[in-house]
């Protein structure tokens, strides 16, 4: 194998393995567990494709700045947002039937 | 515009992505730093992209947390196979990326051809993806789980488990399509850059693959697989296990 491609094919290889790890261990029941095992090898997925296809580890410094700068600002929305979203309370949503939303103040009292 | 085609107006006799050593645009300082720009510029449209893939995202995150059971119950209704099967088939098409870019490294005209061949093999890998997509949509379709008055999962008596297997069925649909638009882009490009290859610019010396072009393809390219890297356990691999 050629000295400069090896550690594209290893990369490539961990990719696999790390895939196989992640489609594997869904199918065992851990509760939140298994979300947590997904998300954390797809981050260290996109990291190797990141580092060693996209170059990110020998990059211009300003290069690895402006990725990073897209993930902050996505964080940070994430973060914005969720203190909204993700404390709100569970209100009705227009799909459900009438029959299980919660009966309106003054409805249902009637003669 | 042939893929020959002048890429500056000032640079008339550069066919495209392959200017003389040491020739730049007269607005930059140097070649090399006509070189950054187009990275960066390249890093910078990634990363606005993140922020066009994260409302859908966080909507996803938002479902899950208000919707835990039906998302799982949806997610069991996904192609669990043909999804794995799709993850390996782009990630071993980013690995074809990655060395066209390496192989447009070299000098001379194998390795323009050898740079060609990799992005054809890329672009095919890509459409294999998007035929297996397709076979999953058509099978989604077949089994009523396309959002809407049509949608009727099978079994699903519970009205509020079907609205919130709905809303993942809806942002299924949004997510990876978006990202099979993304995907077309990336094949065109791929394909558009091998046929500019395989034409070497007439007159005077090959001077070889116009590596720059082929590593800003790839890195498009690249963003494209993290997406799906991202998208796979999210969409295929929740409650697996069983309620």
């Amino acid at each position: 194998m050629e000295r400069a491609i090896r550690p594209l094919i290893l990369t490539w290889l961990a990719l696999l393995v790390l895939l196989a790890l992640t489609a594997g261990a869904a199918w065992l029941r851990l509760g939140w567990v298994n979300t947590a095992i997904g998300l954390a090898v797809a981050l260290v997925k996109a990291l190797l494709v990141a580092l060693v296809f996209m170059r990110l580890r020998r990059a211009h410094g300003l290069l690895r700045l402006a990725a990073l700068a897209g993930v902050a600002t996505l964080a940070l929305l994430f973060i914005l947002s969720g203190t909204d979203y993700a404390t709100r309370t569970d209100v009705p949503a227009p799909f459900q039937q009438p029959s299980t939303v919660m009966p309106r103040l003054g409805e249902g009292h009637g003669p | 515009m042939s893929p020959s085609g002048p890429l500056h107006p000032d640079t008339p006799t550069s066919p495209i992505g392959t200017p003389g050593k040491g020739h730049h645009a007269e607005q930059f300082g140097s070649r090399e730093q006509q070189v950054f720009a187009r990275s960066f510029g390249m890093w910078v449209f990634i990363a606005s992209e993140f922020l066009f893939f994260g409302p859908l995202l966080f909507a996803y995150f938002y479902l899950r947390l208000h919707f835990p059971e039906a998302c799982a119950a949806a997610s069991r209704h996904t192609d669990f196979l043909a999804g794995t099967v799709n993850t390996a088939v782009l990630l071993t098409s980013s690995l074809l990326a990655a060395l066209a870019g390496h192989a447009a490294e070299a000098e001379g005209a194998g390795a323009r051809r050898r740079a060609a061949r990799l992005l054809v093999a890329t672009a095919a890998l890509g459409l294999v993806f998007l035929a297996l997509k397709g076979y999953e949509y058509h099978g989604e379709f077949a089994e009523h789980l396309f959002p809407g008055a049509g949608f009727r999962p099978e079994g699903v008596l519970d009205d509020r488990l079907r609205g919130g297997m709905e809303l993942f069925f809806l942002l299924y649909f949004l997510m990876t399509g978006l990202h099979a638009l993304h995907l077309s882009v990336g094949i065109g490009a791929c394909l558009w850059l091998a046929a500019g290859l395989r034409h070497p610019p007439e007159g005077g010396a090959d001077p070889g693959p116009d590596k720059e072009a082929v590593e800003l393809a790839g890195l498009y390219w690249h963003f494209v697989d993290v997406v799906w890297v991202f998208l796979y356990p999210l969409l295929y691999l929740v409650g697996r296990a069983g309620a």
